[in-house]
């Protein structure tokens, strides 16, 4: 088989595999870009070029000075060469002022000149190429984060550049400057520290505030406790009794949690913006048919009666009827089920589904709330609702650590006065204890290793959509899955291909289709084949064609005349494709829904390492039990309903943490019950939302690894748990007993933060998985 | 050591200036997408050659 030019595909073609990628070849090298091909480094194969999305962009145009602007989610952005092919074939289209594609969120800004060129003439250019285009609105979409992470970068400058010239001012005082040298010296500190903690504590100061007012404790309310006690103290003294000050401490404290703060906001921006770019890109349009004229209406507008027109390889977007076309769906996503099932006039179908041979007309019958699948939305938002309770690590070691900080520090001042100190030198050896205390290490302690791994996870195509997924992942005791799609690939798969010329007849007639199971029979294939011309398709049975003066048939046992006694030859729980040859050669294809690569690999480690592998499915008992048996899973359940996997979980949830993945709409429900949930990025939109872990690729190893990474980060978690309380069990006894100097306090401070930190770094390197 | 009353402010002033200089760049969209332009100066293509075609072009 060969490998399509521009989709890196297979392709039975020579060059190309479609006539798609043939004109995006076509489009770049008529634009002179054809150094495309030599700068992309990725392997892994391109979106092939796709309809352009009809719809009413007016909404998402706005003016600007230079022309109209709008902004697209794209699809299908690989690396560098992609952001860079889109950004010169738009621009060099006549009437393009400026492309530019963000590489960080996929997202692409267009200022165009209306009158020279018009937003369908930009998504189709695009579209043309193998990108798919879906206009958003940026105010509603990104500009909070944007701002955010704009205003905490800001913040992160201003406190690194007060706190390196603090800390300069501070040499000299620790250096032991003269009476007026030092208070010159406090002077310029104070200039510098008090605004710069005014403004740099902001976010601190706001989400300790919020918290309080909703009666919680966070981390941030010791922290910013200790901040504007430091600093209000040490102005206080700088002022009145020309004592020691604590700028440094203050500046440095604010400088080193802003960057945990800074690295897990934009870990969270970009998992996010990847979330938002996969479900904005889903089919939001359907199209329907009008007196006779087809219109193109969002999904939410659709009313009960209408005609849908469901193209092949589109979801059907409503419940309904058929009422004309021959067809078969895949149902796969819905219940499970992995043969696709014919439908024809009267057949009922279910929103979710994916038509997959030729245009059906659908007269709807039900939509919104009362589909199916509506139905199954709701159950997934009841069970997201009871999870969200779980607290995070930080929420709950800070509800243990305010208080005893802040009750160590009163009892400082009441001890001390009671020893007869002054009441001023009791509080400020009470201060010494807050500032030696801030749980600036404890801060960075969680956040850091979350960083770490999730940008380690990242870079294996393994994104964390929930904080607490990594925590909750190192208590799961068992794993449950799904079987199509999830240990399978949900894709028809050859069980004993050949290469004698009939197969070669049979793949020739197959290219012509995109039934699931003649797509199987082509990639099955691994010679180049040209598909015949003069094919007649039966959609839901079969095709046929002439031959040298053979008729040739391709389809259901039925199509091909199969009589009752070869039938009864062929095992019946396998999919079936036969082929006739004229009168006398019969031959039958049989087919297995292909394991995902390592799933086998993957269970035997989940057994080893006690995790009791179960699998879940909604398809019928002979294929559970036959992919049950090959893999070695003892436990499986079969022919449940989207509700009955609910349930289970519900149930298995009360004795054992259950981690659960899967990929349908049908598992949408228990995917949001677990204690944990993955799906692959090739799941159904519904599965994703519900799932805490999505992973891209197709092999299964990404369970072993996260579940690994997880146990690894706990134990680098703890790690620095140890190391922060490490330096406070110093650090406190000496504070208390008044022995804290300004030097010691911010030598302390700084060397636990960087400690945690440099530990924290261990997770970039990520765990290693083998079988 | 009088001298460091002018040094001092000297020195902050000019750190003053480094900051402004970040929030500017900031300001103006620099740190929007550190990945894309990691891998833009890799690409030699000078893109304003292209505009000034274009213009030529329209013209």
């Amino acid at each position: 088989m060969n490998q399509c030019i521009h989709c890196l595909q297979e392709s039975y073609g020579e060059k190309f595999c479609c006539s798609g990628c043939e004109a995006a070849y076509h489009l770049i090298q008529g634009a002179n870009l054809d150094s495309y091909y030599e700068k992309r480094i990725c392997e892994d194969a391109f979106s092939k070029p796709v309809e352009a999305v009809d719809m009413d962009f007016a909404p998402y145009i706005n003016e600007t000075d230079e022309g109209l602007q709008v902004h697209f989610m794209v699809d299908g952005i690989h690396c560098a060469a992609c952001v860079w092919l889109i950004e010169q074939i738009l621009s060099k289209q006549k009437g393009v002022i400026s492309a530019r594609v963000n590489m960080t969120t996929k997202r692409l800004r267009v200022v165009w000149q209306p009158e020279e060129f018009t937003i369908q003439q930009i998504v189709q250019t695009v579209a043309g190429l193998g990108y798919r285009l879906m206009p958003y609105d940026p105010k509603l979409l990104e500009s909070s984060d944007k701002k955010k992470e704009r205003e905490l970068l800001l913040c992160l400058a201003i406190a690194g550049f007060v706190s390196a010239n603090v800390m300069l001012l501070s040499v000299a005082i620790w250096a032991g400057a003269s009476a007026e040298t030092l208070s010159l010296m406090q002077w310029f500190s104070a200039l510098l520290a008090l605004p710069g903690v005014a403004y740099a504590g902001q976010p601190f100061f706001k989400s300790a505030f919020n918290a309080l007012k909703y009666r919680h404790i966070n981390m941030d309310v010791p922290i910013s406790l200790a901040v504007i006690l430091t600093t209000v103290v040490s102005a206080y003294e700088m002022v009145f009794t020309q004592g020691e000050t604590f700028f440094e401490s203050a500046v440095m404290l604010l400088f080193f949690l802003l960057i945990g703060r800074y690295l897990e906001q934009k870990v969270q921006i970009k998992s996010r913006s990847i979330m938002e770019s996969l479900s904005g890109l889903q089919i939001t349009s359907a199209s329907i048919l009008e007196d006779g004229t087809l219109k193109a209406v969002p999904v939410k507008e659709l009313k009960i009666g209408q005609i849908l027109l469901v193209m092949p390889g589109e979801k059907i977007a409503a419940d309904g009827k058929v009422i004309n076309g021959d067809s078969s769906i895949d149902t796969a996503m819905l219940t499970g089920e992995s043969i696709p099932q014919t439908v024809t006039e009267g057949s009922l179908v279910q929103a979710g589904c994916l038509n997959t041979e030729a245009a059906i007309q659908v007269e709807i019958t039900a939509v919104g709330a009362q589909t199916a699948l509506a139905q199954i939305a709701d159950l997934v938002e009841k069970s997201t609702q009871v999870r969200n309770a779980y607290t995070p690590l930080a929420d709950r070691v800070a509800k243990l650590y305010a208080p005893v900080v802040h009750t160590l520090a009163l009892l400082t001042l009441i001890g001390w006065m009671l020893n007869g100190s002054s009441f001023h030198d009791a509080l400020l050896y009470a201060v010494a204890v807050l500032i030696v205390t801030c749980p600036c290490a404890i801060a960075l302690a969680i956040p850091t290793v979350a960083v770490a791994t999730a940008s380690s996870l990242f870079k294996r195509g393994i994104i964390l959509k929930s904080a607490t997924a990594l925590e909750r992942l190192t208590r799961v005791q068992r794993v449950a899955f799904d079987k199509t799609g999830t240990l399978t690939l949900g894709a028809q798969h050859l069980i004993e291909p050949s290469d004698d010329t009939i197969f070669e007849l049979a793949v020739s007639l197959a290219a012509n289709s995109t039934h699931p199971l003649s797509v199987g029979l082509v990639k099955a294939c691994n010679k180049p084949i040209t598909p015949f011309q003069d094919v007649k398709d039966f959609p839901g049975r079969g095709l046929k064609t002439i031959y040298k003066g053979e008729e040739l048939l391709l389809g259901s046992a039925e199509f091909c005349g199969v009589d009752g006694v070869s039938m009864q030859k062929k095992d019946t729980i396998r999919n079936q494709m036969w082929f006739r040859r004229g009168e006398n050669t019969l031959v039958c294809f049989e087919f297995e829904d292909a394991l995902r690569p390592d799933a086998k690999e993957v269970i035997t480690f989940l057994k080893y390492r006690h995790y009791s592998p179960t699998i879940l499915s909604g398809d019928r008992e002979t294929p559970v039990a036959a992919i049950a048996k090959d893999i070695g899973v003892e436990e499986y359940h079969f022919l449940l309903s989207p509700k009955a996997k609910h349930d289970m979980l519900e149930k298995m949830g009360k004795d054992e943490k259950v981690m659960m993945v899967g990929d349908g709409i049908n598992d949408a429900p228990a995917l949001s019950t677990a204690y944990v949930s993955m799906a692959p990025a090739s799941s159904s939109d519904m599965a994703q939302v519900a799932a805490d872990i999505i992973f891209q690729g197709r092999s299964l190893k990404a369970v072993p690894i996260v579940l690994l990474t997880a146990q690894k980060a706990d134990k680098v978690t703890k790690a620095n748990f140890m190391l922060a309380l490490s330096y406070n069990s110093v650090a406190i006894p000496l504070a208390i007993m008044g022995y804290i100097s300004p030097l010691w306090a911010a030598v302390f401070m700084s060397a636990s933060s960087i400690t945690v930190m440099l530990n924290a770094l261990r997770m970039t390197r990520g765990v290693t998985w083998r079988s | 050591m009088e001298v460091l009353v002018y040094l001092i402010p000297i020195a902050i002033f000019m750190g003053l200036l480094g900051l402004g200089a970040f929030i500017w760049a900031l300001k103006s969209g620099q740190f929007d997408d550190l990945d894309g332009a990691a891998s833009r100066i890799l690409f030699d293509d000078d893109p304003i050659e292209d505009e000034e075609e274009k213009k030529t072009d329209v013209q």
